[in-house]
């Protein structure tokens, strides 16, 4: 099953869902490749990898190695192949130069290819380099807050048949984004993920030891929430056999 | 003998089987475009948008 997760815009949390749904998969005893498109290679840093480590796909196309070289086994079942910014930086190479899609990413079924049920990706957004992925990826999650940017934002996008919404950091006291939310529900019905993952700073604090809010407080209800999202997606593959 | 099979012959005889509602029901059901939302969270919405304009204003500009 390949997964991509976008934002449908900045600052809503795609890296932490990310990184929450690929931890949560592998709980369940799931096998999971977590890999990272976006050049600030933020999501490694939520599985204790350090700061100054250069391994990372991109790295890999630059310097002709291997994406297995580059790619951290950090539990049991759980796989992270990160962007690789140092090692680029390493290699002299400009942040703004644009890297070419691994022939990784073209493989027909990525599952197949490495040897995990679910390859999921942290999306930098939903356009340029990597659209091609959202193509061939069986579920795309579009994750974004219930408030009236987004509502604007979210009429504007085109949702592609396999395009779901996940709503994070729900502020459930709040009125207005239960309004959203309920408008969504009737104007986006199916695309809409029926669990919205509530505002909890735990992600954060989680964030801050290096490790997901579903390893490092599992009774949190971001952990909770993202288990049942996890669920959702198992339920998803099952529909898509 | 009780026979199930004429039991269910006899059941798709009645107005219930045939009934266009139930067909669209099942219909709706097997393509997963089934929305079931009920009519206090219609009325709920209709008060939404009575209290916030923007919301009221980017449903009337969809819908145009």
């Amino acid at each position: 099953m390949q997964v991509t997760v976008a934002g449908l815009r900045g600052g809503v949390g795609t890296t932490s869902i990310a990184a929450m749904l690929a931890d949560a998969l592998s709980l369940m005893g799931e096998s999971v490749l977590l890999i990272d498109l976006n050049p600030s290679d933020l999501l490694r840093l939520y599985f204790n990898i350090p700061y100054s480590d250069k391994q990372g796909w991109a790295l890999a196309e630059a310097n002709g190695s291997g994406w297995e070289q580059q790619t951290y086994h950090v539990k049991d079942n759980l796989y992270v192949l990160p962007y690789g910014r140092h090692g680029l930086a390493a290699l002299g190479v400009h942040m703004d130069t644009p890297i070419s899609a691994p022939a990784l990413w073209l493989n027909e079924s990525l599952s197949a290819a490495t040897g995990c049920s679910w390859v999921i990706f942290d999306a930098a957004d939903t356009h340029g380099e990597h659209a091609r992925l959202h193509q061939s990826s069986d579920l795309h999650l579009l994750v974004t807050h219930a408030d009236m940017a987004s509502h604007i934002l979210l009429g504007q996008h085109h949702l592609a048949e396999k395009t779901k919404i996940v709503v994070n950091q729900l502020d459930v006291k709040q009125r207005l984004s239960d309004a959203v939310l309920l408008d969504w529900n009737i104007r986006y019905a199916t695309h809409l993920v029926p669990i919205s993952v509530r505002q909890d700073l735990h992600v954060q604090e989680a964030f801050a030891h290096k490790m997901p809010a579903t390893s490092y407080f599992p009774n949190s209800s971001s952990a909770q929430d993202i288990l049942s999202l996890a669920t959702w997606c198992l339920v998803q593959r099952g529909a898509a056999r | 003998m009780y026979d199930n099979k004429q039991a269910i012959l006899a059941f798709n005889q009645t107005s219930l089987a045939l009934s266009d509602d139930v067909e669209l029901l099942k219909k709706q059901l097997k393509t997963n475009s089934f929305n079931y939302v009920d009519i206090a969270s219609i009325q709920a919405w209709e008060a939404s948008l009575a209290e916030w304009p923007l919301l009221a204003e980017w449903e009337a500009w969809s819908k145009g």
